[in-house]
């Protein structure tokens, strides 16, 4: 049995193209509790991500993840893959904005984990488990999360580094992270990518402030006097900092129709400062050939990398990048790549110490393999 | 999975939340059959079904 919501991920680990059953979540949507008082909403997994944040902001409140996709992806999908973005610098990830879930084990019984207020400190936080775990453990079924008051103010600023000079980004992202400055996202954009989004292709820091009117001028006033010589300092406010998310996000490659099986998607993990080397790396790629777009939070060391080819240059790239995380001793997941070329390549790289772990709770939970076979790492 | 799971299946779900899905199916994930359910008990039952009547 395969599940889906959405269906933004298709192209996102899975190993066996045909299954039985898909089980899949799109009818299964709504609010089941909204508590405005308690900033918190209980929704069924399908429900849409967007549809939620619409409903939300007539609330001033928000759902704090960042997912790619997001005008397409269900919450479930969003939580099943801890999806997260830029932003997660700021308003963290799926495992700190999960509060409860309910889910259906693989032998059809109802579960319930954590609970439906903020303070709950009893037992283990099993959402966690089930937080990324790709539905290989349990169908999420409902899923409880606390809510972010939406920002009275909002500014983008792009910083363009012109020279190219690693070092010189690296002092001033330690000069941003030492500073009382307290920015959403932190992201590196490379060349190529700033080429597409703002025109200049030079390296451009993409830094979101969001908060009260006064202390969001007081940061970007901040940072105006850190901007590098020659470099170009941009804010963009309110509704042009949302169009130029919503152009960011809509470079995933899994949602293009005409690219999407010529394309593939990174999720790297690196430590914060290596982001530069990978975004270097990346440049150097670029060719007649194939195509990059690249992207890291310089705060949370996690990077996107979109490809565009054929696929044996693609494959060969990817490998490439490999050799970076491995000698960092970080990773690439592949996120987005068609079914024919997942099978020449470990999609979730080389599995992690605690592999085994992972095996043995897969085998006793599913010991049928009856949930989404061989879509997680090592096979699972 | 038993060759007539369909009909196994057809029995316990009603046959509009059955469906075959159109389109592309270039980056994987095909089945041979598409359940929505509409609630949680539907999920149960199929992931249930599925327990009972997939492959040991």
């Amino acid at each position: 049995m395969i599940i889906e919501g959405g269906g933004t991920k298709k192209g996102f680990g899975g190993l066996v193209e045909h299954a039985d059953i898909c089980l899949s979540l799109k009818d299964y949507k709504g609010i089941v509790e909204h508590n405005p008082g308690d900033m918190t909403i209980t929704l069924k997994a399908g429900t849409s991500y967007l549809e939620v944040q619409n409903y939300l902001a007539g609330f001033n409140q928000m759902i704090s993840l960042d997912p790619f996709a997001n005008e397409h992806t269900s919450i479930g999908g969003v939580i099943a893959a801890n999806d997260s973005g830029p932003k997660r610098l700021g308003y963290g990830s799926a495992r700190d904005a999960v509060i409860g879930m309910r889910l259906v084990y693989p032998d059809g019984s109802l579960i319930r984990a954590g609970g439906k207020v903020v303070k709950n400190v009893a037992g283990y936080d099993m959402n966690k488990l089930f937080i990324g775990s790709m539905g290989t453990l349990a169908v999420i079924s409902e899923i409880t999360l606390k809510l972010r008051p939406v920002a009275n103010y909002q500014s983008l600023v792009l910083i363009s580094f012109p020279a190219g000079n690693l070092d010189v980004i690296k002092q001033f992202v330690v000069t941003v992270l030492d500073s009382l400055m307290e920015p959403i996202t932190l992201e590196l954009l490379s060349p190529t990518l700033a080429a597409k989004l703002t025109g200049r292709r030079e390296y451009t820091a993409a830094i979101q402030f969001e908060d009260v009117e006064s202390s969001v001028h007081y940061q970007t006033t901040y940072l105006e006097n850190l901007k590098p010589e020659g470099g170009t300092f941009t804010i963009l406010q309110q509704e042009d900092a949302n169009l130029f998310w919503q152009a960011f996000y809509d470079l995933y490659p899994g949602l293009n129709a005409e690219n999407k099986t010529k394309s593939a998607a990174l999720k790297v993990g690196l430590k914060n400062m290596e982001v530069l080397e990978l975004l270097e790396v990346t440049e150097r790629l670029e060719s007649g050939q194939i195509h990059l777009l690249a992207h890291g939070g310089l705060g949370h060391g996690i990077s996107q990398v979109y490809l565009y080819g054929e696929s044996d240059r693609i494959l060969s790239a990817i490998q490439e990048i490999r050799k970076l995380t491995s000698a960092k001793g970080g990773y690439a997941i592949v996120k987005h790549l068609p079914f024919s070329e997942r099978l020449k390549i470990n999609i979730w790289d080389e599995s992690p110490s605690y592999f085994f772990l992972l095996k043995q709770i897969k085998a006793k939970v599913d010991p049928n393999n009856i949930l989404n076979e061989k879509r997680y790492v090592g096979g699972i | 999975m038993i060759s007539d799971f369909k009909d196994k299946l057809s029995a316990i779900f009603p046959i509009e939340k059955f469906s075959v899905e159109e389109g592309s199916h270039d980056l994987g994930n095909r089945a041979e059959v598409t359940v929505r359910p509409t609630m949680e008990q539907e999920i149960a039952d199929l992931v249930s079904f599925a327990h009972s009547n997939g492959k040991k």
